[in-house]
């Protein structure tokens, strides 16, 4: 069985090498063959207004395709990657174009073994996560070996060993790590029956780089830990995490030698119509990256999850929070409810309300004697009370989010937030001035004859700091299920230099047909910060013409 | 019961095979080195390197910077040349007392095409070290540790001397220890030392985050080349031969000559270093 299944799978990569996926399933009758491309291309158009750099290639483009086969519990995969060359606000160093990622894998007796390319998750990602985000630029899957075994009912073991991708390279550090999961209720009979729902979890996770530093006396096996558990009941969820990591002297922390530890505890309470989530969390020094060296987002073997809202809308998205490693303390609450129809607050149709708070803070850090500065290099740069609040926030917000149905063709979305954003910390400036906010968002769709609807954003952000005001608009237009049409213009009235009062202006189209789409745009794009879980990347003025298609089979 | 007996020895065992340790104790830097790592001999050559250094009098953080290097410094001796650029946001001046410019056409030409956006950073020998060319302070022993080992490919012979009043003559001759293909290219620049002046500091020391009277050393002055250089070679250099280049020079008034020296280095065209020399200006 095994034979048979080694020498389809290599007729399958064949098969694929050879650029066709319907002939490796027309060779293996039962294969499954599925995948996704991506393209994003611009063409820019110089515009110095607002400050959009000079591009000599005129044409930029990020492309990608995935293409996975399974036969028979043998799957192989590969996703080739073009940038010609990398768009703005992407690494120049994706400049290229290859296979970064391929993998064979087979389960056998509650054995799955992967070779090559992998992506991985220990608990909350806490002391390991890889994953991908095309719009990020980020790729930090191993290339090694990944184990995961089941040895009985409940209990799983997570095992792997490799280096992670540095662009079109290898970072030089090799990671290994170990994850076991036990949920108790499908390992000990006894429990299976009750409604508490129990999942414990242990990790370990060590990265070798060799120590080359001739001052720095550095430890070349770094290990960091951690235990998790996870209960829930009915609508009760509760799910904590812990991690500890051993001095790791890196370009994240300016090579102190303290250690890092990271304690996250999330809780949720839902019923029909009502929704509660609480949250908090504190980070100490807890960057964790296959290459002591590396900076941006470049081989982190971590992943410290964000505790703010993931806001949607462009001007209540402007100032994104990005999650500091060297120290945060950090909560979120989250009610939701819905008034119910036919109720006098409620209207016809009912209205849901969403509150929303986040707060981040800086971590209490208190100097290790009067002659070593906080920080310093080759240290143990400082002490800090576990519980202590720091004296400088980072980040606030209040947001709350009313979504109604008028009537049956008319319902709106209307949002409120109040913004503190600490630019300095946030984007590594020295001397900006911290943002105060009052950001309204109204987010109307009204249902037209033969599947169409129209839908208009109306956003007004308010501030006497950074660039001052902002207003938008958005129209778009939906022939269901096919086509849309945007337009939309950010107009920064507000700026303090009435040269840089400028209109950001967009017309987008899009046609979907399956699971083809293609989006056809122009305008003009105000440069800022795009993140995603706490991720960030830095997303420069531009102005010119867009083409997005996207596909999958 | 049983099963968890099992299991929980099984998971710890499972999870300490694959995870492994060093825990440093202090203290985290070794002492010092005397110099002696490299000292030029007459007859001996060897590869030397250029660190250049991204700072700015308004960066807080750049004094720990250059005590890195000072410290790399005092280990490598005269194999290691320390270029100080201060170009960039950092470098700006502001109210007094800061109000001082150490800005060149020359550092921001660099601090621009390297996409310097932060301070303290460096390259060392403009050469990648484990991916990345622009370096933290920390990794920049790391970073000549790497390269040290290097064969030289060249030899830099330096002199200066003293034409009228502030104008000096540089004479750089440049001999192939074994045959180049490709193009060469030749920069001379001029440092300045012991420039005392306000830098901006993070240190309990200085609980204002002022240092009022900081030295300044290494400091970039001007180009005596162009930054890019000028080529001196097309294609190819075989060993054993000489160039000869000269070049005519002036000292602004306010520098102190005697704390000045110029620096010499070669790059092939995609501006690694290849080889690099220093000489003090004697002012008799």
């Amino acid at each position: 069985m095994v034979k048979r299944g080694k020498s389809a799978v290599l007729t399958l990569m064949v098969g694929m090498l050879m650029g066709t996926t319907v002939l490796a399933q027309e060779l293996l009758p039962g294969t499954r063959v599925w995948g996704n491309f991506q393209m994003d291309a611009q063409y820019y158009q110089s515009d110095t207004l607002i400050g959009a750099p000079e591009v000599p290639e005129k044409i930029l483009m990020n492309a990608f395709a995935n293409i996975n086969a399974e036969f028979r519990g043998f799957t192989v995969g590969m996703r080739y990657e073009s940038y010609q060359n990398p768009l703005l606000g992407f690494d120049s160093r994706f400049r290229g174009s290859g296979i970064p990622y391929r993998f064979a894998s087979y389960t056998q007796d509650n054995l799955e073994v992967t070779l090559g390319n992998f992506y991985e998750q220990y608990g909350n990602g806490m002391v390991l996560r890889s994953y991908v985000e095309p719009n990020l630029g980020l790729d930090n899957s191993f290339d090694g070996i990944r184990l995961l075994y089941r040895p009985v009912s409940g209990v799983t073991l997570r095992t792997l060993i490799g280096q992670q991708r540095f662009y079109w390279d290898k970072g030089p550090g090799i990671v290994r790590g170990g994850d076991a999961e036990i949920h108790l209720n499908q390992a000990f009979g006894r429990l299976s029956e009750i409604q508490n729902q129990w999942i414990v979890g242990v990790s370990g996770v060590s990265r070798f780089q060799r120590d080359l530093d001739p001052i720095f006396i550095l430890p070349e096996n770094v290990a960091a830990f951690a235990g998790r558990v996870n209960f829930t009941r009915g609508g009760l969820n509760f799910n904590s995490e812990y991690a500890w990591k051993a001095n790791d002297p890196s370009a994240d922390n300016n090579f102190i030698y303290r250690h890092g530890e990271a304690l996250m505890i999330s809780s949720s309470y839902s019923f029909s119509g009502f929704g509660l989530l609480l949250s908090a969390k504190r980070i100490d020094n807890m960057g964790f990256r296959s290459n002591r060296n590396a900076s941006a987002n470049d081989l982190h073997i971590n992943y410290l999850p964000a505790m703010t809202r993931q806001h949607l809308y462009s001007l209540t998205g402007m100032y994104p929070y990005a999650t500091q490693p060297t120290g945060e303390l950090g909560a979120l609450a989250e009610l939701t409810f819905r008034l119910p129809r036919e109720s006098m607050l409620g209207g016809p149709f009912g209205t849901t309300i969403t509150i929303n708070s986040s707060i981040a803070n800086s971590i209490d850090k208190q100097p290790i004697n009067d002659t070593i500065a906080i920080g310093q290099p080759g240290t143990d740069g400082y002490t800090s009370r576990f519980f202590a609040v720091g004296d400088e926030k980072y980040f606030q917000d209040f947001n709350i989010e009313v979504s109604r149905r008028f009537s049956r063709n008319l319902r709106g979305t209307f949002t409120y937030m109040n913004l503190f954003y600490n630019q300095n910390v946030i984007e590594g400036y020295l001397d900006k001035e911290n943002v105060k906010a009052h950001i309204f968002v109204a987010d109307m769709t009204l249902r037209l004859e033969r599947r169409r609807s129209l839908r208009w954003e109306v956003q007004h952000l308010s501030t006497a700091q950074d660039n001052g005001n902002w207003a938008m608009l958005l129209l778009e237009y939906n022939i269901s299920p096919n086509w849309f049409f945007a337009v939309s213009d950010q107009y920064n009235y507000g700026n303090d230099d009435s040269d840089r009062q400028l209109h950001y202006y967009t017309i987008n189209m899009g046609y979907n047909k399956n699971a083809n789409r293609f989006a056809l745009g122009w305008g003009r794009q105000r440069e800022g910060i795009v993140c995603i879980g706490g991720v960030c990347r830095v997303v420069p003025a531009s102005t010119g013409f867009t083409l997005s298609v996207t596909s999958s089979f | 019961m049983k099963l968890f007996k099992l299991v929980t020895p099984g998971v710890l065992f499972f999870i300490l095979l694959f995870v492994s340790c060093d825990i440093i104790e202090p203290p985290y830097m070794t002492t010092t080195g005397n110099g002696e790592n490299g000292e030029n001999g007459e007859v001996e050559v060897i590869q030397k390197f250029l660190l250049e250094e991204f700072t700015g009098h308004r960066c807080p953080n750049c004094p720990a910077g250059s005590q890195i290097a000072k410290t790399l410094k005092n280990f490598y001796g005269d194999r290691l040349i320390i270029v100080s650029v201060h170009a960039g946001f950092f470098a700006n001046p502001m109210s007094a007392p800061f109000n001082y410019d150490f800005r060149t056409p020359e550092g921001t030409a660099l601090n621009n095409h390297f996409g310097i956006t932060q301070n303290p950073i460096g390259m060392v020998n403009r050469t990648e070290f484990e991916g990345a060319l622009l370096l933290t302070p920390a990794s920049w022993g790391s970073a000549l540790q790497a390269i040290e080992d290097i064969e030289p490919g060249f030899r830099l012979d330096l002199d200066i001397t003293s034409v009228s009043g502030n104008i000096y003559r540089l004479d750089a001759d440049i001999t192939a220890l074994s045959d180049y293909e490709g193009e060469l290219y030749l920069v001379a620049i001029v440092l300045e030392d012991g420039i005392i002046k306000p830098q901006k500091i993070n240190h309990p020391d200085y609980p204002d985050g002022e240092i009022l009277d900081y030295e300044h050393n290494h400091v970039l002055r001007k180009g005596i080349t162009g930054i890019w250089g000028d080529k001196i070679i097309d294609d190819v250099f075989s060993e054993g031969l000489i160039l000869e280049n000269s070049y005519t020079f002036e000292l602004d008034n306010s520098w102190v000559a005697a704390n000045c020296s110029v620096v010499v280095y070669v790059m092939n065209s995609n501006m690694k270093i290849l080889q690099v020399e220093e000489k003090k200006i004697s002012v008799n």
